[in-house]
């Protein structure tokens, strides 16, 4: 098996700094008991924290890594087909049925997320008037993006830049837009 | 705008996913905000006012790290069906009783085939709504680009027969005749939502006590 030195938050760290991940893999690591295991969580983007100051110790000597490639994208999929199913009224309050064209792109889009790259956490919920909705956080940028059943995606970015926020058509699924592309590769 | 239009206004929009656009429609930048909008209730909300809103589908919640946080989409009604509160130190037991009552009658039971319950509420404060700004760039043929700012929501006091303490937070989704973004409406829900804390409670008596 191959592994590689890897710096997404979702990593393993022994107590000398080497990381390993695989992709696409569930596997298990047996750590002789001397040595220290940490892993990094992920953290909200306006709370960012340098990577020591998120490490936590773990106790077991034998630890089940989930590869955070292939899961968080097969949860986050898993999420939007269970959210897709919601009925009218799910909220209590008014709310519309979920509308399979939405959550129908928005899981197309995670697709082409997953086909991009390995760095973001990812995160799916439903809108009051039944519109998927997809939080993605990459190593400097949050985003939240909806996904209107016509194609149009309404995206909110925080970024070292400042917020920004736009209005993009058309989406079809086949690849991501290009006003985009420079935050998702 | 006088009182009566402001009334008229909120009894003739539809109780659908397009009231709040009807609402910004016939009464555009807030403008019914402070007058009278339902004939069940004769204070308009003030500032300093604390609003209570329920948390009934766990899809609203993150926890994460040993933290919970809200996701955007618990304040996402008040860009189409208007987010529905009660009025903290003014609703009493009762109305919080009934308000518990419909949002349970009305909630589609959970996956497993059980009821839903309340699982918490927010207190929202009137003035960090009312702070809270719309913005977005504005474009005109050859001038260079300007931000266009206005409330982000609007807050009426919309009583209902039998809880008169009822509220409703709309987004203002025009001002000045520019007609704000999908994604600048999104993003005033999301930081209102991020500004907003959950307490989760266990019993729904813990909902309806919060009424006087």
């Amino acid at each position: 098996m191959n592994f590689a030195l890897a710096t997404s938050p979702e990593n393993i760290f022994t107590g000398n700094e080497i990381a390993v991940s695989s992709e696409r893999q569930h596997f298990v690591i047996e750590i002789p008991a001397k040595e220290q295991i940490v892993r990094v969580r992920s953290s909200p983007y306006k709370s960012y924290r340098p990577r020591c100051a998120l490490q936590k110790s773990y106790r077991s000597r034998i630890l089940t890594v989930e590869s955070s490639s292939t899961k968080k994208y097969d949860n986050v999929l898993a999420e939007l087909t269970r959210l897709s199913a919601y009925p009218a009224g799910w909220n209590g309050y008014p709310s519309s049925a979920a509308i399979g064209s939405s959550f129908d792109l928005a899981k197309r889009f995670v697709e082409l997320l997953r086909a991009s790259s390995n760095a973001f956490q990812i995160s799916a919920s439903i809108r009051a008037v039944g519109t998927a909705m997809v939080d993605i956080q990459g190593p400097n940028f949050l985003a939240s993006i909806e996904f209107l059943p016509n194609g149009e995606i309404a995206t909110n970015i925080d970024n070292p830049d400042g917020p920004q926020d736009f209005d993009l058509e058309n989406f079809d699924g086949t690849k991501i837009p290009d006003d985009l592309v420079s935050f998702f590769s | 705008m006088c009182q009566l239009n402001c009334i008229e206004v909120f009894s003739s929009a539809p109780d659908t996913a397009e009231r709040a656009r009807y609402i910004n429609e016939h009464a555009p930048d807030c403008s019914c905000e402070g007058q009278i909008v339902s004939p069940h209730c004769a204070d308009p909300i003030g500032p300093g006012e604390i609003l209570i809103r329920a948390v009934v589908d766990d899809t609203h919640i993150v926890r994460e790290d040993g933290s919970v946080r809200l996701r955007s989409s618990f304040m996402s009604d008040a860009v189409f069906f208007g987010a529905s509160c009660m009025r903290h130190c003014r609703a009493t037991k009762e109305e919080l009783r009934l308000t518990a009552e419909e949002i349970l009658r009305n909630a589609t039971l959970k996956e497993d085939g059980t009821p839903k319950t309340i699982i918490g509420y927010v207190l929202l404060s009137v003035n960090a709504i009312k702070s809270a700004r719309i913005t977005q760039a504005q474009k005109v043929s050859n001038q260079p680009a300007t931000q266009v700012s206005a409330d982000a929501f609007g807050i009426y006091a919309t009583g209902l027969i039998d809880r008169p303490n009822h509220s409703d937070i709309f987004i203002n989704d025009c001002s000045n005749g520019v007609k704000f973004t999908r994604s600048a409406q999104n993003r005033s829900v999301r930081d209102l939502s991020d500004k907003s804390s959950l307490v989760e409670i266990t019993a729904l008596s813990d909902f309806v006590a919060l009424g006087v």
